[in-house]
């Protein structure tokens, strides 16, 4: 800006009110060097340098808004509140003078009608008595989390120290493994006897149902036949066809003549004839008349399941390997299965539940004669070595799982002093209306409701996710179970000190984007909990 | 609002209501024209030769202005209607047809109208068996031919609009039901006429074929524009290929867009523009409507032999042909109550229909400021946090919205205390701010015995009935529901009563509403809706009055904050349902929109549809309703709504936050950017829609409003005004680098906003665009008033010192003016608490004068800053005038885009000043 200083007085239509007073209004303490009311006034930016007269002079001139720190006349200046008694502190330059009072001793609001009462005195008690308490609840904290690691062994050194245990435990993993494959083997040998045997017992049955099925056929025939020729001539003929009005399949109009004798092919058939070309055609929709009474014949069975679907299909070691499969078959055993893939599992173990019941109600439903005792016996055998195979197989799992959970605790970052690794797999819940939430520190997080029904993941354990300077603050867990129309689930649990290991205030800000606090004395801070010793005088 | 149907819904619908898959539009869940009866026996209508002809010999003049005279259709010589003609004022043409002797009385819509209209005289200037010539108004005519019935309509001697030219005038009288028995065979009873069934729904039509068809031409047109509300063109596609463009208001969920489809609103009112004459069409009715446009070439031949000159463009007419659009208009039931708007010019366009449906009057300040919504703030403390957010990241906000999830149950007029146990002292803890909270109010009310709402108004009678007489029962949010018959007197002022303190507990003057679902949404109904046959007081089928129904909802919410003041407030109301008249109490949103770059895209022409039509106070969901927007989509949403009319962030339930800090600091840093350039225009919208109060011009302007005659931006649809002053040209597409933008008018001259950088007129120019840009340009011409100080809400900068920026033209000339008052209250109509400020600038003088002396406000603001652009040099000195008192400013100019800048000129805006520069 071109200025010439002679204008300068008087240029405005506008009134600046008291320049000598107001000229440092607003103003840092520590920038007060950079505001010589004697000499012209550069931009703190560098950018211009105008004459002192324009500072605070309702008019913005500098790009950094640092000519009005005292007006709201620039967008970006900052305004420093005094407060005595208090804090001082800077608020935008924008807040000056626009009806809220924001600075505790209302020195923004000068120029404006509205009364802002002093709260400064206040705010210093108000912030001593937080202080005080927060120190009081770290200190005690401290105290509490002092306990809580020294009764705890699976601190990180701990959890480095049984690498000789999972060196054991990794040894024994390989003995089972080889044992698994020999049950495997006789499971095998046993299941080719065993399937022999049932092959063969099966054939015997389908024979013995055929003709249990045509003579059954032959019983009905007959039987309808007599129901039908009810002059008793063995001869069906169309008016004794078509009393049977259930046999009209164009049902809206009288059962005619013409259609009896489109079933019937000609005007009266013998036994013969009847049972080659009519009993099929009407054997589904023909009723008995009302008189005279005589026995309903049974309705056909059904078609008796197969004995293949019954055939207990034998896992492979191989899919052993894959646990996900060995878990559907012998899960109930493994406790630690409960706090992982809960969800997903458990629905797939129902579901195999669900067949397989239905299955064992056909056999018992059924008509067929038992498994003679040569083919019982190589079941039992059979069974015996299925049973022993998962045994080792439950075994060899566990010893799986302890492995990978000792492997991965051991590479769980559990804070910066590895503060947090007493609750590694702990579980906590939280009560709301509806649900109740669990989470197992570094594992997962669930939904449970309250009502009944299923329990959902809404994370799983992902990483800290504080911010740059407070790494440890929060904890994501992600990747849960994806919502309707929506993202995977997720939460995020944000530590706090508390006494009390718990969780508290549960919210959704997104749909399936959860957050929760967590209180536990292991947040709290010993810097906290001690430096007020020696810095107890806040300088206000 | 309509959101998307959550879980407990989809499960509700989808397995007990019978409501398919809900993936996209389900198209199958609306009607086509096939699909309705009486828009297949419409469309199909096409005679050689119309059967209607009109006996002279009955004319009356009823009184000057009036006429009357006896329409009768030869084929059927039974039936006989009413033809009256109107000559009202501002060049405006009101034609009715009636049944003379229905067997049923046919309905009238008068929500729509305001006031008694006012007639001119007709100046009969031929008149024999044949036809009969009038001149009325402005140089307007018409000219009425008797045999076929033929009326054509003449501006400043130009044939511009014809009805029935093309022989489809039909009008479906009442008539008995034939007997049943002979129906089998009977012709007139096929198609639907006695009843018709879509999907599951039975409609039983109890009155018969009731429709009416006629066709309007556009003469001379190449460009017809208006009937929203669509997600479509701004300038309307040909219907050729497609269905028509309907109109019935409907609930879609996850509209498509191009395509003539109904949606929530209806105004049946078409302009047409054109470089000599700009026209306007409204058939004022209620029913389902459906509008077939075509662009044809007209030929000259054999046609008004005698009249040829009739055609102002004959160099055109080389092959003796014209172009014309020809609109063929069909609604299922009521009367023709056709305006014919003859202009001439697009603002005595704006003018004509606001004098007849009403303005939009001026907008509470805070109302046209930022708005932040979503569905749904959860309980106070989000509500706090979300507000402290803006503090935080210092961007300025008016408004917090809370969607359905705040009430018990979706009991509208409750809360849910569980989550806001005090919303009294959130109101006032919000007004610190000056700031506003909006709740939502829906139409339909939970039926629930505990819910006092349901009860008086089920013990009194209150609701919506069927056919049979029984309260109709349908299902929307919080399950069985039943909605208010707003159509009587009586309702509509309980309903109003309320928003009453008394009655909505836990309000405060602080709180404002939201009116939605108010089609109103069925989830079980036919079409989403009311099935046609329900009943309403008086008698009136849902069929003839189906699109008013949301209007008078947001009417009587209206009424009910009006009232809540004494008349001292100005109330504001957000409404997704409107009608021709809506206007005049409500803002408008463009309902469920997507987050899509072609959901950004399209809300230009829907907008500008709106806006020409009436609807000045109109936007969309900032971001998409429906679905996440990557944060490019959602910066340059928030840089094109900033100039545009309604300013309000929004979302479904099932999308992630989005407010504007969480994209990362750049983003944030954009966001804040456009919403402060918003605020800081906020004096120049103020203006702009105080004079579209007074004189009915949108804010909101396609191009060819203020530069009628360039016929390059007819059909423009990237791009709009902000009065006659800004030009918008926001960046729709994703990932580009570049934009064409053509700047119109011939020897104009236009500026940056930023760089004050020229730009010629009639030239387009690529102009370089990132993720900062908003290419927006000043006409040089034009004085625009800005508020470059920033403040937390905009009444707390209510008297803050105003910036002007005068944009000169070739001529070195500019004028300019600005309006203002104390942003909320009537006092400006009762008391003239008001300024209105004329700034011209003219032989190196600018002067403020003013533009209604009889006003007076109090204000402190003042003149901080002047900047000129395009100022040809530095100028030795500037010097302010104002009474006794005198001043020397100090000036800066910058060589390089001419721009002078008078640092601090100082006068009040309240005062008469002059500043000279030599």
């Amino acid at each position: 800006m071109s200025v010439e200083s002679s204008l300068v007085v008087d240029n405005s239509l506008q009134s600046n009110g008291n320049i000598q007073q107001t000229v440092l209004r607003g103003v840092q303490t520590s920038l007060l060097s950079m505001y010589i009311p004697s000499k012209p006034f550069t931009c703190l930016d560098g950018s211009l340098t105008i004459p002192f007269e324009f500072v605070n002079d309702d008019y913005c001139d500098c790009q950094d808004g640092s000519d009005e720190p005292g007006t709201s006349a620039c967008p970006n200046g900052q305004f420093f509140c005094e407060n005595k008694g208090y804090f001082g502190t800077l608020i935008p330059s924008h807040f000056v003078g626009d009806g809220v009072c924001d600075c505790c001793d209302g020195s923004d609001e000068y120029e404006t009608t509205i009364v802002c009462n002093n709260t400064c005195f206040e705010l210093a008690q108000k912030f001593q008595a937080s202080r005080d308490a927060q120190r009081a609840l770290h200190a005690a904290g401290v105290e509490k989390k002092k306990q809580i690691l020294a009764s705890t062994t699976t601190n990180k050194s701990g959890r480095q120290f049984s690498q000789k245990y999972l060196d054991e435990l990794e040894q024994d993993l390989k003995i089972l493994e080889k044992e698994l494959k020999e049950k495997e083997e006789l499971k095998r040998q046993a299941e080719i006897l065993e399937n022999a045997a049932k092959e063969k017992h099966k054939k015997l049955c389908e024979e013995k149902r055929t003709m249990q099925d045509v003579s059954l056929r032959n019983n009905q025939m007959h039987e309808m036949f007599a129901d039908l020729d009810s002059n008793g001539d063995s001869l069906i003929s169309i008016d004794e066809l078509q009393k049977h009005t259930e046999l009209d399949t164009n049902q809206q109009n009288e059962f005619t003549i013409e259609e009896v004798r489109s079933i019937l092919g000609s005007d009266s058939v013998n036994l013969n004839e009847f049972n080659t070309t009519i009993f099929d055609q009407i054997s589904n929709s023909y009723r008995q008349l009302p008189e005279p009474t005589r026995p309903t014949p049974e309705p056909t069975p059904l078609p008796e399941p197969s004995i293949d679907s019954m055939t207990t299909q034998s896992p492979s070691l191989e899919t052993f390997i894959d646990e996900e499969d060995l878990i559907t078959h012998t899960r109930s055993s493994y406790k630690y299965e409960d706090e992982d893939d809960y969800e997903e599992d458990h629905h797939r173990e129902s579901k195999t539940l669900a067949t397989s019941i239905e299955h064992e109600k056909h056999i018992h439903d059924s008509v067929a004669p038992e498994y003679d005792d040569e083919t019982k016996k190589l079941m039992e055998i059979a069974e015996e070595a299925r049973n022993r195979y998962h045994e080792i197989g439950e075994k060899f799992l566990s010893i799986k799982h302890q492995i990978e959970d000792l492997k991965k605790q051991s590479t769980v970052d559990a804070g910066p002093h590895d503060e947090y690794s007493p609750i590694i797999d702990q579980c906590f819940d939280y009560e709301e209306r509806e649900y109740t939430y669990r989470i197992c520190m570094f594992k997962t997080a669930k939904q449970i409701s309250k009502g009944g029904g299923s329990e959902v993941i809404i994370g799983y354990w992902d990483s800290w996710c504080g911010p740059k300077d407070n790494k440890y603050l929060k904890m994501k867990y992600s990747n849960g179970a994806t919502c309707w129309n929506g993202p995977p689930r997720s939460l995020i649990v944000t530590l706090q000190c508390g006494i009390e290991q718990k969780l508290t205030d549960v919210r959704e800000p997104s749909r399936c984007e959860y957050t929760i606090t967590f209180e536990t004395p292991l947040a709290c801070d010993e810097n906290i909990a001690t430096t007020s010793l020696h810095s107890d005088h806040v300088e206000f | 609002m309509k959101r998307f149907i959550h879980l407990t819904y989809f499960i509700f619908i989808l397995f007990i209501l019978n409501i398919p898959s809900i993936e996209n539009v389900d198209r199958s869940n609306f009607k086509t024209c096939e699909q309705s009866s009486f828009c297949r026996r419409q469309r199909k209508y096409k005679p050689d030769i119309s059967p209607y002809e009109i006996d002279l010999n009955s004319t009356k003049i009823i009184k000057n202005g009036h006429l009357r005279f006896l329409l009768l259709n030869t084929l059927k010589s039974h039936i006989k209607f009413k033809l009256e003609i109107f000559t009202l004022e501002h060049n405006s043409l009101r034609i009715k047809i009636n049944e003379l002797n229905p067997i049923r009385k046919r309905y009238e819509v008068k929500y729509s109208l305001v006031g008694e209209l006012k007639l001119v005289n007709m100046n009969i200037t031929k008149s024999d068996e044949k036809q009969i010539e009038v001149n009325f108004g402005e140089r307007t005519k018409f000219l009425l031919n008797a045999k076929p019935f033929r009326l054509d309509l003449f501006t400043n001697d130009i044939f511009v609009m014809s009805v029935n030219s093309n022989n489809m005038f039909n009008f479906e009288y009442y008539r008995k039901k034939p007997e049943s028995n002979k129906t089998a065979t009977n012709n007139n009873n096929e198609d639907g006429m006695w009843e018709e069934t879509f999907k599951n729904h039975h409609d039983s039509k109890p009155y018969g074929p009731s429709s009416i068809g006629v066709d309007v031409n556009f003469l001379n047109f190449e460009n017809v524009y208006g009937i929203p509300e669509h997600a479509d063109a701004f300038s309307l596609r040909s219907t050729h290929d497609s269905d028509p463009y309907r109109l019935f208001n409907v609930d879609v969920f996850e509209y498509d867009i191009l395509n003539p489809m109904a949606l929530y609103g209806s105004v049946p009112y078409m302009l047409a523009h054109n470089e000599h004459t700009t026209v306007g069409f409204f058939w004022l009715n209620s029913a389902e409507g459906w509008i077939d446009v075509n662009y044809n070439k007209l030929s000259l031949k054999n046609f008004f032999s005698t009249n040829t000159n009739f055609f102002a463009t004959q160099s055109n007419t080389k092959n003796n042909e014209i172009p014309e659009v020809t609109t063929h208009w069909m609604f299922e039931s009521g009367i023709f109550d056709g305006f014919f708007f003859m202009g001439p010019t697009p603002r005595d366009i704006f003018k004509q229909y606001t004098v007849i449906t009403g303005s939009v009057p001026l907008p509470p300040l805070w109302a046209i400021a930022y708005h932040q919504c979503r569905w749904n703030y959860i309980d106070e403390d989000d509500v706090r946090n979300v507000l402290n957010g803006f503090e935080h990241h210092r961007i300025p906000l008016d408004v917090i919205w809370l969607d359905i999830e705040h009430t018990n149950g979706k009991r509208y007029f409750t809360w849910d205390i569980s989550k806001f146990p005090n919303p009294e002292k959130l109101q006032d803890d919000i007004a610190i701010y000056r700031r506003k909270i909006i709740t939502v109010s829906d139409p339909h009310i939970k039926k629930d015995d505990g819910y006092q709402i349901y009860n008086e108004a089920k013990t009194r009678g209150y609701f919506v009935k069927t056919k049979d007489g029984q309260d109709y029962e349908g299902s929307c949010w919080p399950g069985s529901s039943m909605w208010l018959e707003f159509f009587n007197p009586d309702i509509f002022k309980w309903y109003s009563q309320r928003y009453l303190f008394e009655n909505y507990k836990g309000t405060t003057g602080n709180l404002f509403l939201w009116n939605d679902m108010n089609e109103p949404s069925v989830f079980n109904g036919p079409e989403i809706t009311f099935p046609k046959d329900i009943v309403h007081y008086g008698g009136w089928e849902d069929r003839e009055v189906h699109n008013l129904y949301g209007m008078l909802h947001h009417m009587s919410t209206f009424q009910g904050l009006l009232n809540r003041s004494n008349g001292h407030i100005r109330p504001f109301i957000l409404t997704r349902s409107f009608f021709a008249g809506s206007q005049r109490t409500a803002a408008i949103w463009t309902g469920d929109n997507s987050a899509q770059w072609s959901h950004l895209k399209i809300t230009i022409p829907m907008l500008l549809s709106l806006s020409i039509t009436g609807f000045g106070f109109s936007g969309a969901d900032v971001g998409g309703f429906f679905n996440n927007p990557d944060p490019k989509l959602l910066v340059r949403w928030y840089q094109m709504a900033a100039y545009q009319p309604f300013y309000r962030e929004h979302a479904h339930i099932d999308t992630a936050r989005r407010e504007p800090w969480l994209f990362g600091d750049d983003n944030t840093r954009l966001i804040r950017q456009a919403i402060e350039q918003r605020y800081s225009y906020l004096p120049y919208w103020y203006t702009l829609f105080y004079k579209q109060e007074r004189q009915g011009i949108p804010p909101m302007l396609p191009l060819w409003a203020n530069f009628p005659k360039d016929k390059k931006i007819f059909k423009s649809e990237d791009s709009f005004m902000i009065g006659n002053g800004l030009l918008v040209y926001p960046v729709i597409e994703a990932d580009i680098n570049q934009i064409s933008v053509y700047f119109p008018g011939e020897n104009t001259v236009w500026y940056d906003i930023q760089t004050y950088t020229q730009y010629n007129g009639s030239e387009t120019v690529l102009i370089n665009v990132d993720m900062e840009s908003i290419p927006v340009y000043q006409l040089g011409g034009v004085i625009i008033p800005r508020r470059l100080r920033k403040r937390r809400s905009s009444m707390i900068a209510l008297h803050d010192p105003i910036t002007l920026v005068v944009a000169l033209d070739r001529n070195y000339e500019a004028k300019g003016e600005l309006y203002m008052d104390d942003g909320y209250t009537y006092d400006y109509r009762r008391k003239r608490e008001l300024i209105y400020r004329r700034f011209t600038f003219k032989n190196n003088e600018l002067r403020s004068t003013s533009l209604d002396t009889t006003a007076k406000f109090h204000t402190d603001a003042w003149i901080e800053r002047i900047i000129i652009l395009g100022y040809p040099e530095n100028p030795s000195r500037v010097i302010i005038n104002s009474g006794d008192k005198q001043a020397t400013p100090l000036h800066n100019y910058q060589e390089a885009s001419h721009t002078l800048i008078i640092r601090r000129p100082g006068p009040s805006v309240t005062s008469d000043w002059t500043l000279s520069i030599s």
